[in-house]
């Protein structure tokens, strides 16, 4: 529905003795991934670690939920029914999520699990009935937000690691998998004694208290899975035919070299070979070429972010034009004659991509050494181009592919650093960046979804600057999933 | 006399205004205008033009509302610093730009016309096509409709037909403007005049000459105020002698005004005819820089209003300089005019040209449409005739297209080649041409995108989207949806015929014999091209829409809040994370191809064509992500497509590859039996089984979900090694030796009828060149399992007989 009808603007309009004055636009801001670089790299990250998210840290919360499933389904039968609704067997693993939580984070107020912020009311309460129209409200709300089975939580993993196979009908019911029905017995022999409760007994309405979850609380808590469950999770991982497995048998034998998990930079440099001193097996070879090409990428997007970031903190001084922002940053990242030199004579260090991924962070984090950024950002594409593969071979053109950035950086070999820095800004900053905004909002637009302005910048009157309302954030580059499949690994008892 | 004149000016300054009259203090929205109705159609005009304002806001409210035809018609300033937006991608395919030329000054004016079959409505402004001119800055803005001043809708019809008779302008647009200009006039017919609101413009008058006009008949001016940006001394002194005035009253914006290039912001000279004030038209909350043009002419009988993009200057006012368009309200009687207040005059500056905006020469701009495979256009700023390079300038570089000849009117033309591939990608044309020394560029409008938009109508965003690789999984479900109900587009000859010029060099191109001696198979051709809409046009979109089929573009993402505000905030980048898609976004989508799926494997045989729904549903498994099960039965029924519809020539390729992937589903119990299994399935497709692995990226949307811990080097070797069953037969009908060895009968030799088999042969042995589920001996059907295992293994007993079948 429009905000205001035509028969109004039109009525408006026949009384007014005098023009109107613009109206100020108000613009909803937003958007993610400003350069749309990103993919590229969740498609490497597809390549070493599919079918896990940077959020699926404990195999406990994977038999939970699985076992919800499990549960009730026998509630079902128990309670004689031949056919039940997916609906009803949702409310069910709902509640089971619900309490999980509740009792985790009774257990420990910084439980790691989602929806803390969201259940501290019934944590306050001490009582709540999952029935009525309430409890339906705060299904919805919590479908894709703090679910376990959340996309953004559990949901994919739980279903590409194996542990929950779609019901054959096809109505949207999931079943437990064969091959982790040790861990859930494991898992239900441990909660037995409470398995009487009517929250793990029946379908539909129930009420329960504080001191239930008091009870339960420690039988199914968060860190201690069983060695059935931990079994199940390193079969996920390493079995044969898990996708898993070349990735996983990488973080492994990284692991094993360096005689510990603790250190994350410290794993996903060595996973990338050389300068470390690390070499895989030969079937592992090429897992660790993709590993580090993926860490390459992530060292040029947010290297390529941070330039973005960057242009729109000088352009919040007012307006520039690129001959300015190019100036500027030579100036501060020191020139040559050539873009041949200008790189050459940044190439001083030997580290990993991992590194400069590190100290872009660490520089973009710390305000004060912000002068400094042009001067990095020189040295982690010099660093990072040298790398670029011949071909893009299937990466998209307009995600900006490293061999097509390299290919344009030849085109501008001998020519002067004010000519390529502006084609930098002006294509591969300013011009990728118009282009992804504009385009996701017009995807948006044609869905009938959301308006967000996810411009930043905007060029009028031959200068940039910031569009109305834009703000400048941080960039970070896009967590890799090393952190989640180190986690289970580790709980797996299949690393140190 | 100044003193007395003063005198009388204050009190209108101070007294005469009605405060109770808020309409003065209306604010509008061109935006809100625009999602207030199903327009049909859009055209603007502007000076300055921001490519990514207009598709960031603009265009996201037109194609929100389906507007079908959109055209902006932007002075050549406006167009050159357009072409150096790389990001903006949808000129000349989503809307079109024409460049305007106007002899000894700009094109000016900012006007919105909005038209539908019912509905014409129209905005006169200040604001340029820039997030300034619709929001940032102060603007004037009237809205005009037939209900209440048909007579000035008729105007703006009038306007654009003197732009397309104008001898002082250049322009390509003439036609879009006698269009819009004919659907105002006929839906002016039906309204209301009331001659209250007039719009004037200076193509054949200057406006000092309209204006001094319409005072004279409301009895002469007894006061002028201005409230403009630019201003310039020539210009108000005509205006003054015009109506007769010795001073006129010049707003002070304490906002500022906008930069420009023309004009200061306040007179240098004769400083005592000038009155500063403020114009209570200006009052905001938050002061906004001025860029407004407001004209109010108080006359002894009534009172005038001027505004629109006519600056206080003489370019803006004058005849044969700018083109400007105003509306002049006019009210007679006793009105109330503005209320002024006191100002101190400020220092008169004006725009200082940076050095970095001073660039070493002044490209030339061009403009071209690309029709039908050729290119037609014109170089709109002068340029030396004779013979040009051309080049397609992109994001990533620019690159040599060829030569082409300018004629002494700036025209060229040419064929596209290989242009015309890259106007059906996600990319904006622009061209630049070169010649000794000189260089010019400028948008391709793309005009057989119109056609596309026409022929597949609401599709056609989901098409372009697909295209542009930031398709929806909705726009995913109609692109379904409309194969579905437009089967015959999917007709093999539509898509595969014409694609293999794509995929092969020409000289490797081959067609089916079949195709050639089916006389009803001509007829479909023969229909097909007498189709206007299926030319070339229609014919490279389907190419297009197949690339993209083909090309790996991984799963479709949405974004939502960070999980622990549970729905609430707003969307700010820390705040919003991206996941797979959710099933509930996957069933649509889903559905919609299994649809199509299941039309395409049932096609009629002249149009079947297994290859293509191939690569459709590896495209929506990338994309989508169905459920592993669903994927595998896709596979299945596919690769039994094939086995009963064997692959083309250029699909055998693909085909190969899907079967090594469903391969990796089947149930066999050893990795022999597999690799038997799969070599009878290629086989039977007609496809060899040497030489090297099928390359398994051609079906990477399959394997991005299912096989990806196979080992397909070893699976092929197996798959090439070892025989099935059926070759084995025939191998050994052929083979005359007295003894037969094992290796060379691997599979005969692990059955139990081997001892018999591997003796000479005799009157015990069959062999059978077609399966048959029937005794040749007995007549009678065998058993189930006896059929089954002649048919899968090639061999059973029956009646006291072997009986083996070389049929695959």
């Amino acid at each position: 529905m429009p905000s205001v009808t035509l028969s109004e603007l039109s009525n408006a309009a026949s009384l007014a003795s005098d023009p109107a004055r613009s109206s100020t636009c108000t613009f909803k801001p937003g958007g993610v991934d400003p350069l749309g670089l990103r993919q590229i790299n969740f498609d490497l990250m597809d390549q070493v670690l599919p079918g896990i998210n940077n959020e699926a840290y404990h195999i406990r919360t994977f038999t939970v939920v699985t076992w919800a499933w499990l549960r009730a389904a026998k509630c079902a039968r128990d309670a004689g029914k031949t056919r039940i609704s997916v609906r009803e067997l949702e409310d069910f693993v709902d509640r089971i999520e619900v309490l999980y939580a509740w009792s985790q984070f009774w257990r420990d107020h910084d439980a790691d699990l989602p929806g803390k912020d969201v259940l501290a009311q019934i944590i306050e309460d001490g009582v709540y009935v999952f029935g009525g129209k309430a409890w339906q409200r705060r299904q919805e709300k919590r479908k894709y937000s703090t679910s376990l089975r959340a996309p953004i939580y559990y949901g994919p993993a739980l279903k590409s690691l194996g542990w929950l196979l779609p019901d054959s009908e096809k109505k949207g019911a999931m079943i437990a998998s064969p091959s982790v029905i040790p861990a859930l017995a494991a898992f239900e022999a441990a909660m037995e004694a409470h398995l009487d409760h009517p929250a793990f007994r029946v379908l539909g309405e129930v009420k329960v208290s504080e001191a239930d979850v008091r009870k339960w609380a420690h039988c199914w808590a968060l860190e201690y899975p069983t060695s059935a469950e931990r079994c199940a999770m390193a079969n996920s991982f390493l079995a044969d035919g898990s996708p898993l497995q070349r990735g996983s048998r990488l973080i492994c034998d990284v692991v094993a070299y360096l005689g510990s998990s603790k250190d994350i930079v410290a794993v996903r440099r060595t996973m990338c070979g050389a300068p470390t001193d690390f070499h895989a097996a030969q079937d592992l070879q090429s897992t660790l070429d993709t590993w580090r090409t993926l860490q390459i990428r992530q060292a040029f997007r947010l290297s390529l972010e941070a330039m973005f970031h960057w242009s729109l903190l000088q352009l919040d001084d007012g307006p520039k034009s690129t001959r300015s922002l190019v100036a500027l940053f030579l100036q501060q990242s020191g020139g040559a004659a050539t873009i041949d030199n200008w790189f050459r004579e940044a190439r001083n260090e030997v580290i990993s991509p991992v590194d400069w991924l590190e100290r872009l962070k660490k520089n973009l984090a710390d305000q004060a050494s912000l002068n400094q950024l042009p001067k990095l950002i020189r040295e982690s594409l010099a660093a990072v181009l040298i790398e670029a593969p011949q071909s893009a071979h299937k990466e998209r053109h307009d995600r900006l592919p490293l061999a097509r950035a390299n290919h344009e950086v030849n085109r501008y070999r001998e020519s002067s650093t004010q000519e390529f820095l502006a084609h930098v800004f002006e294509s591969w900053i300013f011009g990728q960046h118009v282009y992804w905004a504009v385009g996701r909002g017009l995807a948006d637009a044609r869905a009938q979804d959301k308006k967000i302005l996810r411009l930043k910048i905007i060029y009028e009157d031959h200068r940039w600057m910031l569009a109305p309302g834009s703000s400048v954030s941080t960039p970070a580059a896009t967590p890799d999933r090393l952190g989640t499949a180190l986690s289970l690994l580790r709980e797996a008892k299949a690393i140190a | 006399m100044a003193n007395n004149i003063l005198r009388i000016s204050h009190s209108f300054y101070f007294g005469a205004h009605n405060s109770a009259d808020s309409s003065i203090m209306n604010v509008f929205s061109t935006l809100d205008l625009i999602t207030a109705h199903p327009w049909s159609r859009a055209l603007f005009t502007t000076y300055s033009l921001s490519l990514s304002f207009f598709e960031s806001v603009v265009l996201d409210a037109l194609v929100r509302q389906q507007v079908g035809s959109i055209v902006i018609l932007s002075d050549i300033q406006g167009i050159r610093g357009a072409l150096s937006e790389y990001g903006a991608r949808s000129a000349g395919r989503l809307y079109e730009v024409e460049p305007v030329v106007v002899d000894n000054g700009s094109f000016h004016p900012k006007l919105v016309v909005l038209t539908s079959e019912t509905q014409a409505h129209v905005i006169v402004g200040s604001g340029n096509l820039t997030f300034g001119g619709w929001g940032s800055n102060l603007e004037c803005v009237d809205h005009i409709h037939p209900e209440f001043a048909a007579d000035a809708v008729e105007d703006v019809a009038g306007f654009l037909e003197s732009l397309v008779r104008s001898h002082s302008t250049k322009f390509a647009a003439g036609k879009i403007c006698s269009t819009v200009a004919s659907e105002l006039r006929t839906i002016a017919a039906r309204g209301v005049r009331t001659g209250r609101v007039r719009v004037i413009h200076n193509l054949n008058r200057s406006l000092f000459d309209q204006v001094g006009e319409i005072t004279t008949e409301l009895g002469g001016a007894r006061r002028l105020t201005i409230v403009s940006p630019f201003y310039d001394e020539l210009a108000a002194n005509e205006l003054r002698n015009r109506l007769g005035l010795q001073d006129e009253s010049l707003h002070v914006h304490e906002g500022g005004v906008v930069t420009g290039s023309v004009g200061l912001s306040w007179p240098t000279h004769h400083r005592e005819r000038t009155v500063p004030v403020i114009a209570e038209w200006c009052n905001e909350k938050k002061m906004r820089p001025l860029h407004a043009k407001v004209f109010e002419i108080v006359c002894r009988d009534g009172r005038i209003v001027v505004s629109g993009s006519a600056n206080a200057t003489t370019a803006g006012w004058g005849l044969n300089r700018n083109v400007e368009l105003c509306v002049i309200r006019l009210q007679r009687g006793n009105t109330s005019a503005w209320q002024l207040s006191h100002a101190v005059a400020p220092t008169p500056t004006c725009r200082v040209i940076e050095d970095d905006l001073v660039e070493d020469k002044i490209e030339g701009v061009l403009r071209a449409t690309l029709t039908s495979g050729q290119v037609s256009g014109s170089v709109m700023t002068p340029f030396p005739s004779g013979l040009v390079r051309v080049s397609r300038v992109t994001a990533a570089g620019e690159f040599e297209v060829g030569p082409a000849e300018i004629d002494e009117s700036g025209n060229f033309e040419f064929r596209a080649g290989n242009l015309e591939t890259h106007a059906w990608t996600n990319e904006r044309l622009l061209l630049r041409i070169k010649s000794n020394g000189n260089s010019a560029s400028g948008f391709v409008m793309f005009r057989d995108l119109s056609d596309i938009r026409t022929r597949v109508g609401a599709a056609s965003g989901s098409f372009f989207a697909l295209i542009a690789g930031t398709e929806t999984p909705n726009d995913v479900a109609a692109i379904m949806d409309w194969f579905y109900e437009h089967p015959s587009d999917l007709a093999a000859k539509n898509w595969s015929a014409r694609t293999i010029s794509s995929e092969s060099r020409a000289s490797e191109a081959t067609i089916e014999v079949a195709t050639l001696l089916d006389p009803n198979e001509a007829e479909v051709l023969h229909g097909q091209i007498s189709r206007s809409s299926d030319g070339p046009g229609w014919r490279h979109f389907l190419e297009g829409i197949l690339n993209c089929f083909r090309e790996p573009r991984g799963p479709l993402t949405v974004q939502s809040k960070s999980p622990d505000n549970d729905g609430q905030g707003g969307d700010t980048e820390d705040e919003l994370v991206i996941f797979a898609l959710p099933d509930e976004a996957k069933q649509r989508p889903i559905k919609a191809f299994e649809r199509l799926f299941e039309m395409m494997l049932n096609a009629p045989p002249t149009r079947i064509d297994i290859g293509l729904a191939l690569r459709i549903t590896q495209y929506v498994c990338d994309r989508i992500q169905p459920d592993v099960f669903l994927v595998s039965e896709y596979l299945d029924k596919l690769v039994k497509a094939f086995i009963q519809h064997p692959p083309k020539e250029s699909d055998r390729d693909i085909a190969s590859a899907a079967v090594m992937l469903w391969a990796t589903r089947l149930n066999t119990q050893t990795d022999v039996s597999r690799a038997r299994v799969t070599r009878s399935v290629l086989l039977r497709m007609g496809n060899e089984v040497r030489g090297s692995l099928p390359e398994i990226n051609l079906v990477h949307g399959f394997a991005r979900l299912i096989g990806a811990s196979t080992n397909f080097g070893v699976l092929w070797a197996n798959v090439c090694q070892y025989k099935t069953p059926q070759e084995e037969v025939r191998a050994y009908r052929l083979d005359k030796r007295e003894k037969l060895t094992e290796a060379d009968y691997p599979f005969f030799s692990s059955i139990p009828e081997w001892d018999l088999l591997k003796q000479p042969r005799g009157r015990v042995i069959h062999i059978l060149s077609q399966y048959s589920d029937v005794c040749p001996f007995c007549h009678n059907k065998l058993h189930t399992s006896s059929a089954s295992r002649l048919l899968e293994s090639a061999v059973t007993s029956h009646c006291g007989k072997i009986l083996l079948c070389e049929e695959l």
